[in-house]
């Protein structure tokens, strides 16, 4: 098997991505009954990430192949796919309702995050979610869940249940430090962190490929995961920051304007 | 639009005397007075640290040459590298921060003047006990980075190593408590119509360096205790032989290391970005693009450490993810430049002393940064690192860069210190010398390392070319030792006979020139009002004010000094765990070959017993703020004696623990376990130990009048302190106790 | 078109140099689009006596944008480049070493898989890649030699490799790149890169133990060498099966004389630089391992004669 046949050969159609197609068309559909049109862009490049977390050749070797891949389809699914998705929505000046006051705790918002993190890489979690295909579910299910609630304070499409600009800063600087740190045991420590990804059973077949094509010895695999979540997963967190400081000046600006034209 | 009151009419007027004499400077809380000291005291080690810099240049300028002995090479090229960043730049960076933020901003002085004038106070004592080793048996000798084991003191027995490590705890411990001091000032202090978005570029740097400061130094403070320990416990944190680990010495120290760069850069950068729009007669382009591109570098500086160590054999994975992050570093120093060359662009550029060590910087510093994208380039790196090519590369960075800023902010603002101006002939003469000086000196040792020289050499054999190039390099080296008289005989002369300066003798726009030359004790008479980043601007050109940049209040008011203090502190704080903690994971990941290890000699339930009585004193501090809260004096003074008491049983516990282990022959330097358990728990409770003190001391207050309007602030920052201990040992009690079962 | 600024003679240097070339005319390109910008400024907006404050233009959002871009386009393309290089410059290893260098303060032992051993001189043959593993006895140092590859560091409880090859015969100099301690200047590596058949020729006579001695003299010197300290911390191979138990603290001495230099690189090999470091290695190499004994011009010149017959 060579890499051009295990790209083309390992879509699986997978009940996650065909419900969140149905979703974001229902989404669609139901935003614009109702005036507030969801970002088309937006909302496709969701679907199509969750997609290529889930449904591509990622997801495949995700489940028991690869660590690094299973790095990929975990970031994909707390760092990219929600903030999309968030940004898909129409914004509104709403004011926050009362339970928003009550649960949206930017300290347990940032907590789940953070731990959609470390929480499934605690070896038992790792293992456990590579081997049972209900524990796998859960966890993509979890991941996509607790990155919502991660981003909520940040692309919250009502912006009044956003937090203040230099707070975001700090909440996501704090959360790319936690992730760095995680990232850096990962990559350095010499404890496995998913003891399955050792020896994977080869269903597909495509582990010569993988071990010698591409040169994934074992530790090699979990090194390039630890990277992967240290210095991918903070350019998101990076970007994100720039973009709440460009917000931040935008805002500043567009009030500047204003109040020119007042005067 | 409300006009804006000045902030320091309603602040107390004390102690308006001005004292006289040697006294007034030892014990003056002036923060203007305080960054005189900075920088006078940087001047006086930049001339040891230059003068060290020399003989090394005499003793290189000949091939197989014997001016000084190896050793005495090898000390003197470990104190140049410590006294030029640690005893020059930082100080002066600090200097300029502590005489102009509070300036910029319009505040009458820094948040916590005595606080300040004791971290000054710390820095002349760092470089006393630095100095000191010479006397004590000689000077360091494992180069400023101090990689073990050279280190340790198998490889360096005397005591040199030491003072170098106990002086770079009290400078960062300095350093750090002056970055709390800049971050609460510039947070808390501003005046009003300030707001963050219009605050001067310099001041923003300043912000983001603090905040790097208090990250980085902790790292850098953690990393040098375990070799302290390692020296005089004869542990093995760093030593192959006892199972430790030398490779681990590089992460730590550059973890603080490459932050380090940019904490002696980006204030730099703040000072060009104030300079060039004066000289130009035009606002900073790109206002936002340079704020925020600092926090990109700012962030990207955390992750970017091990390009320092492509050449230790990391792996392929890790050098290119390393080499990817350290290029991208590349784009928002890039804006930065473009940035300021767009300022200058359509402008009146006036060259006065000042902005032609700005424009020179420009330059230089891109020879600098852009040598630094080749050495982002792994493969590059593992031929020129360690070379001249990389002394070249760093010297453009900090001294073509940096030092060049510090010398333009010198032209700039000593006018405003002093009352007098600098002489411009003087200074041109200053600024030709120091440029062909520096361009010589460093330029050709680009050619060096190319031709395979190893840096930090104390001789070479005659090889082709090598003489030339070294010699030409140490002629360079003294025309800029001539520069720099020249520099300080302007100054020397200017302050007793320069032109007197005026107001603001650059018709310049920030606050800092909205006062007399030198300002008066309490720093304005009346601050302007701020409705712009260039409020001096406004006042001028009334017709064609600026934007504001945010006009609307920003909610950020609520701030207080104390709590602003308190958060840094424990960020910093936090730090210095988090290095521990992961000591202690790196370290017991695996199965630890005989000896004792968590699970065999750790009792999890006692230990737990204690646990819950820390986390109940959290509970029992809760209340007893909530009490005070309600003016319930007596209710919380004793919920207070609850805490402690609780805080007791806890150290009682770790005592109890500590005893036990060393009953069984389990000590500091039984294995590795035991010395990354001992040093984790045991820095835990001196901070446990520290807070029971606090506590103790704000239960003494508690029988005070007027305890609760007076102290419920002390209290609540105490209370702070105690709940992030907990929070501590809440993780270092899963991590190490329940981790093991 | 720039030369080779290492003047390599290896396929994996000749692969850094190329980097080391494009990322120049990178960075030359952009340093002069710098510099002009700023002779520009210089010459064309230097104030004007008597002029009024410029237009006041605050930023522009797209010019920002711009230069954001096209450095990142830039450093993609780097970065590219850089991959590419890592994977030619530094293969990873695919069997056992060849080669076992292991760094000492201040000098480096060679011991090749076949059981050669020697110090400071490391023979290669030309052509064929020997796989080095590096390791280090006591601090960090860093093996390299510029014109055939890589610098790697020796890290003490640590192994790394590198592939040591040269196109043509030859004599590289290299150093110890990582400060060591006093000495430092002085851990200088040579590789001597020479045909198959002259390499195999060497190899063969390093793994055979010393010729003993013929003179007067030698036979002195060889009895003061195994009578006096020498022998605690250098070998010399004779054959027996006591060879096995050596002391490795520092170079090993059995073929000494076919050595070019002493003392990692300090000094030519040769009869009054011989003498001169017995007598007093102290002020030749000052903080070196290797101690004054005090020898009498009688003992220096007997142990120089031995040593000079250990070809």
């Amino acid at each position: 098997m060579t890499t051009i046949d295990l790209l083309l050969s390992t879509w699986r159609l997978d009940p996650f991505a065909i419900a969140a197609c149905a979703a974001a068309i229902l989404a669609y559909a139901i935003g614009t009954r109702a005036g507030s049109r969801p970002n088309a862009f937006y909302l496709v490049l969701t679907v199509a990430i969750l997609a290529i977390a889930v449904a591509s050749p990622v997801g495949t070797l995700a489940d028991g192949y690869l660590f690094s891949a299973h790095m990929i389809q975990h970031l994909l699914l707390v760092l990219v796919v929600p903030p999309l998705a968030l940004l898909s929505m129409r914004t509104s000046d709403a004011p926050r309702g009362r339970v928003a006051r009550m649960i949206e705790r930017p300290f347990v918002m940032w907590t789940m995050g953070v731990g959609a993190m470390w929480l499934w890489h605690a070896p038992t979690l790792c293992n456990a979610a590579s081997q049972s295909a209900i524990v796998h579910r859960v966890q993509e299910l979890s991941l996509v869940a607790m990155g919502t609630a991660f981003w909520w304070p940040i692309l919250a499409p009502r912006t009044s249940h956003r937090i203040a600009p230099l707070s975001g800063v700090i909440y996501l600087f704090t959360a790319c430090i936690a992730c760095t740190v995680l990232g850096v045991i990962v990559t350095f420590s010499p404890v496995e962190v998913c003891s399955i990804y050792r020896n994977p059973v080869d269903r597909l077949g495509v582990l010569p490929l993988v071990r010698g094509g591409w040169g994934l010895t074992p530790d090699r695999d979990q090194q390039l995961g630890g990277l992967m979540m240290w210095v991918p997963g903070c350019l998101v967190y990076g970007v994100a920051i720039m973009g709440v400081l460009a917000r931040w000046y935008r805002d500043g600006n567009a009030s500047d304007r204003l109040e020119g034209a007042a005067r | 639009m409300s006009t804006a009151t000045s902030a320091v009419e309603s602040a107390p007027h004390h102690d308006e005397a001005e004292e006289r004499g040697i006294f007034a400077w030892v014990a003056t809380v002036d923060h203007k007075k305080i960054g005189i000291l900075y920088l006078f005291t940087a001047l006086f080690f930049f001339a040891v640290g230059g003068l060290e810099a020399l003989v090394i240049r005499i003793q290189l300028a000949r091939p197989n040459s014997a001016v000084v002995s190896p050793e005495a090479f090898n000390q003197l090229f470990t104190m140049h590298g410590t006294t030029m960043i640690f005893l020059v730049v930082m100080p002066t960076l600090v200097g300029f921060g502590n005489y102009f933020v509070p300036l910029m901003i319009g505040a009458r002085d820094m948040a916590f003047p005595r606080m300040n004038a004791l971290s000054y106070w710390l820095f002349p004592f760092g470089g006393f006990l630095l100095h000191f080793s010479l006397m004590a048996g000689g000077a360091p000798s494992a180069g400023w980075f101090s990689y073990a084991p050279l280190s340790e003191t198998a490889y360096s027995s005397s005591p040199g190593t030491d003072y170098w490590i106990l002086a770079i705890l009290v400078l960062g411990i300095g350093s750090v408590a002056t970055a709390i001091n800049m971050i609460a000032t510039i947070l808390t202090l501003r005046v009003s119509g300030l707001t963050i978005r219009r605050l001067p570029l310099f001041v923003w740097m300043t912000l983001v360096t603090s905040i790097l400061v208090i990250l980085a130094l902790p790292v850098l403070n953690a990393a040098v205790v375990m070799l302290l320990i390692d020296r005089q416990l004869e542990a093995h944190f760093f030593t192959a032989v006892g199972g430790g680990n030398a490779t681990l010495w590089q992460h730590f120290f550059w973890t603080f290391g490459h932050p380090e760069v940019y904490i002696m850069a980006l204030p730099a950068f703040g000072m060009i970005s104030e300079i060039i729009p004066v000289f130009s007669r035009k606002p900073i382009f790109g206002y936002e693009f340079i704020a925020g591109s600092t926090v990109a570098i700012a962030i990207l500086s955390f992750g970017v450490w091990a390009h320092h160590m492509f050449a230790a054999g990391l792996g392929h994975t890790a050098d290119l993810a390393f080499a990817g992050g350290s290029m991208l570093i590349g784009i928002p120093t890039g804006v930065k430049i473009f940035n300021w060359i767009a300022t200058m662009w359509g402008g009146q550029i006036r060259f006065t002393t000042s902005m032609m060590f700005a424009t020179a910087f420009l330059l230089e510093f891109v020879i600098g940064g852009l040598s630094g994208i080749q050495f982002a380039a792994a493969p590059i790196d593992w031929q020129v690192t360690d070379t001249y090519y990389v002394v070249a590369h760093f010297h453009y960075v900090l001294f073509g860069g940096t030092a060049f800023a510090l010398m333009a902010a010198t032209y700039y603002w000593f006018p405003k210190m002093s009352g007098r101006m600098l002489s411009e002939r003087l200074g041109k003469a200053h600024f030709w010398l120091m440029v062909i000086g520096f361009n010589l000196t460093f330029f050709v040792q680009h050619f060096l390392g190319l031709a395979g020289m190893p840096r930090r050499v104390f001789t070479y054999p005659d090889l082709p070319g090598w003489g030339t190039l070294n010699l030409l390099s140490t002629v360079g080296a003294f025309v800029m030792g001539i520069a720099v008289l020249v520099f300080v005989a302007n100054i020397v002369i200017s302050m007793r006979r320069g032109k007197p300066a005026g107001d603001n003798p650059w018709d310049a726009w920030t606050l800092e020139w909205a006062t007399t030359s030198p300002p008066i004790a309490h720093n304005f008479h009346e601050v302007p009002p701020v409705t712009s980043r260039r409020p001096l601007w406004d006042l001028a050109n009334p017709e064609a004010k600026d934007h504001g940049g945010a006009a609307r209040a920003e909610k950020e008011s609520t701030f207080t000094k104390g709590a602003v203090c308190m958060w840094s502190f424990i960020a910093s704080e936090g730090g210095f765990f988090l290095i521990l903690i992961i000591s202690y994971v790196f370290f017991n990941a695996a199965q630890s070959k005989g000896g004792p290890t968590a699970a065999t000699v750790l009792d999890l339930k006692k230990t737990g017993m204690f646990t819950a009585c820390l986390l109940a004193s959290s509970g029992t501090l809760w209340v007893a703020e909530r009490a005070l809260d309600k003016g319930n004096r007596s209710a919380a003074a004793g919920w207070l004696v609850a805490t402690l008491a609780l805080g007791g049983v806890f150290m009682t516990g770790q005592s109890l623990e500590y005893l036990g282990l060393f009953r069984d022959g389990v000590t500091l330097t039984s294995n590795l376990f035991a010395t990354t358990f001992f040093t984790l728990t045991g820095f835990h409770g001196l901070h446990v130990t520290v807070g029971l003190i606090a506590l103790a001391i704000a239960l003494a207050l508690s029988f005070a009048k007027n305890f609760e309007t007076r102290r419920a602030g002390l209290l609540r920052t105490i209370g702070l302190y105690w709940h992030f201990v907990d929070v501590v040992w809440i993780v270092v009690f899963i991590v190490v106790y329940v981790r093991a079962k | 078109m720039l030369g080779d600024p290492f003047d390599t003679h290896s396929p994996e240097a000749r692969a850094i140099a190329g980097l080391f070339d494009q990322t120049l005319i990178v960075c030359g390109a952009i340093m002069l689009v710098v510099t002009g910008l700023v002779v520009v400024c210089i010459v064309r907006f230097r104030a004007k006596p008597g002029a009024k404050d410029p237009p006041q233009s605050h930023g522009n959002t797209r010019l920002e944008i711009a230069w954001t871009i096209a450095p990142f386009l830039i450093l993609c393309w780097l970065f590219w480049l850089t991959v590419k290089t890592v994977m030619a410059s530094d293969p990873p290893p695919d069997r056992d070493a060849d080669l076992v260098v292991i760094a000492h303060q201040w000098w480096w032992e060679a011991r090749y898989r076949t059981g050669a051993v020697t110090a400071n001189e490391i023979h290669i043959p030309v052509g064929r890649k020997l796989l080095v593993e590096i390791r280090s006895a006591d601090v960090i140092h860093d093996f390299w030699v510029p014109q055939l590859a890589r610098k790697i560091d020796a890290t003490p409880g640590r192994s790394v490799f590198i592939w040591l090859e040269a196109d043509a015969a030859g004599t590289y100099l290299g150093a110890c790149a990582e400060y060591c301690g006093t000495q430092h200047a002085w851990m200088r590596i040579m590789v001597v890169a020479e045909p198959e058949a002259e390499f195999v020729a060497w190899e063969t006579h390093e793994r055979e133990p010393a010729t003993p001695p013929t003179t007067d003299a030698a036979a002195r010197g060889a009895r003061l060498f195994a009578e006096m300290t020498c022998v605690k911390c250098h070998g010399i191979a004779t054959g027996e099966p006591s060879d096995a138990t050596l002391p490795r603290v520092a170079p090993d001495l059995t073929h000494i004389a076919r050595r070019k230099t002493l003392a990692a690189g300090r000094l030519d090999n040769n009869h009054a630089n011989l003498a001169a470091w017995l007598k007093d290695p102290q002020a030749l190499k000052q903080g070196s391992h290797m101690p004054s004994l005090q020898l009498t011009d009688a003992k220096v010149d007997d142990l120089a004669a031995y040593f000079e017959s250990l070809k």
